[in-house]
């Protein structure tokens, strides 16, 4: 696959809009580069949306730059944008069911299909490629991008920008309340955190039958929407230990499983003591100092468990969710491609209830 | 990987149990006592089961770290492959933490247990 660096296939010539994180900690800018043209196995697809991710702010300012670490491959120059929904553009040699002109979303891990952890169904921890759309590789803040035609799933018919939340919002919820957390019927749920990715476990959470309780620091319309995703009680305020007592009243016993989307110091010590002993806690934030207190853990025989993104199984359920109308993809603002710098600093804010869009 | 002084053939024995028969040892605090697990398990013939040192920077699938100590847990958690599981067996001391983002980051799971504490 071709790289902002080395435009080696491009489309006949042709050139297209991209916004590209040139350095850590600066804003991105708007470059033309090389249409992408699709080799063996690959796809050509024409952004129609590209949602915007709190990991996108924690990869424009170099949180994950670490050298020999998971993400070591991660140099600037970068397309941003793992959250991608448009049409086939053109599919390449051996690739099989794709057609152009279909409507796909995007499954951002690349995978190899062969190594212990794709076999497994852990395509998200391959062993062999690593790599994800928007990261490593050129990703949605662009008018085209290539990928694997492995990636690349028919999508129901839906509005872009809506489709455009389900590959990451909605499938890293779906991957960490059932493939991680495993949620069964008539189990207490407590979510801490309910910016989208919260507001979806919440939604997962409460189709799995759970009785499902949030708390987030931010009242309104965000814990309006938790309600109507299911969660029975929505509690306000830091979601810290202080929040314990009314998050137990409110669950009525101790949780079976804490979802914590927030994934700070205080997040994490709330979530080990509104556990019952053997209980479940699932990580998937990852904010401030991330300190989980292991003593406390430990005397209730806990079971922690991080929780990294999707697979291509939760996508597939994901899509036939959406497609049914059991989740309702959340837009909460739509900005052209080159605006994308103040869809980047709304998202910063952190008041959108739902996914930022870029259209190109 | 363990820490105290008979847990390395306890920790070697129970894993035997389960069917593992690739042992790392990790971290052990004491080379005599990771010897002495090494020539007790082959006294008791388990020709199967290899106890062997871990080459700097291989990933384990698994890591139990028994009687848990905040270094020790480091050194566990920095080895094991996304998605490996670390078994806590015993009380940690007062104030210990680990950073859950990297469990987050690799999909890593810790399980606890507190009732065999040594």
């Amino acid at each position: 696959m071709a790289t902002v660096t080395e435009p080696a296939r491009s489309g006949a010539g042709r050139t297209m809009s991209a916004m590209v994180l040139e350095r850590y900690g600066s804003p991105v800018v708007r470059r033309a580069l090389p249409v992408p043209e699709p080799g063996p196995g690959e796809v050509v697809v024409r952004i129609e949306a590209a949602a915007l991710c709190g990991s996108d702010l924690h990869l424009q300012a170099g949180a994950f730059e670490r050298p020999g670490g998971r993400f070591a491959g991660l140099v600037p120059p970068i397309v941003m944008g793992h959250q991608i929904a448009g049409e086939l553009a053109a599919v390449g040699a051996e690739v099989d069911g794709l057609e152009p002109g279909t409507r796909c979303v995007v499954y951002a891990n690349l995978f190899c299909g062969r190594c212990l952890a794709c076999l497994a169904g852990r395509q998200n921890l391959c062993r062999t490629v690593a790599k994800r759309v928007g990261l490593e590789v050129p990703g949605g803040f662009a008018e085209y991008v290539a990928v694997p035609a492995v990636n690349a799933f028919a999508a129901p018919d839906l509005d872009p920008a809506e489709l455009s939340v389900l590959p990451d919002a909605v499938a890293t919820a779906y991957h960490a309340v059932v493939r991680r957390a495993a949620v069964e019927p008539g189990e207490v749920v407590v979510v801490l955190g309910i910016g989208a990715i919260g507001l979806y476990v919440t939604r997962i959470a409460a189709l799995r039958g759970a009785h499902v309780v949030a708390a987030d620091r931010a009242a309104d319309e965000r814990a309006e929407r938790a309600r109507e995703f299911g969660a029975s009680a929505v509690l306000s305020g830091d979601a810290g230990p202080q929040l314990v007592p009314e998050i137990l009243d409110a669950a009525g016993r101790p949780a079976d499983a804490v979802i914590d989307v927030v994934g700070s110091g205080e997040t994490l010590a709330a979530a080990v003591s509104l556990l019952r002993g053997g209980g479940r806690l699932v990580v998937i934030g990852l904010t401030g100092d991330r300190a989980l207190p292991l003593d406390a853990a430990s005397a209730r025989e806990l079971r922690i468990m991080g929780s990294l993104s999707s697979t291509p199984r939760d996508l597939v359920e994901v899509l036939a969710l959406a497609e049914r109308g059991a989740v309702e993809p959340l837009v909460a603002e739509r900005f052209p491609l080159d605006q994308a710098n103040e869809a980047l600093g709304v998202l910063a804010g952190g008041d959108a209830v739902g996914r930022l869009v870029l259209v190109p | 990987m363990t820490k105290g002084a008979a847990s390395e053939l306890s920790a070697a024995l129970a894993l035997r149990g389960l069917g593992i028969a690739d042992l790392v040892a990790v971290a052990a605090r004491d080379e005599r006592r990771l010897e002495l697990a090494e020539e007790t398990l082959g006294r008791a013939g388990i020709a199967s089961m290899r106890l062997r040192r871990r080459p700097e920077g291989e990933p384990v699938d698994g890591a139990v770290v028994w009687d848990p100590d905040a270094a020790t847990l480091e050194a566990a958690l920095a080895a094991l492959r996304p998605g490996g599981t670390l078994i806590v067996i015993g009380a940690p001391p007062p104030g210990c933490s680990i950073d859950a983002g990297e469990l987050a980051l690799a999909e890593i799971e810790v399980q606890c247990l507190a009732a065999a504490a040594s």
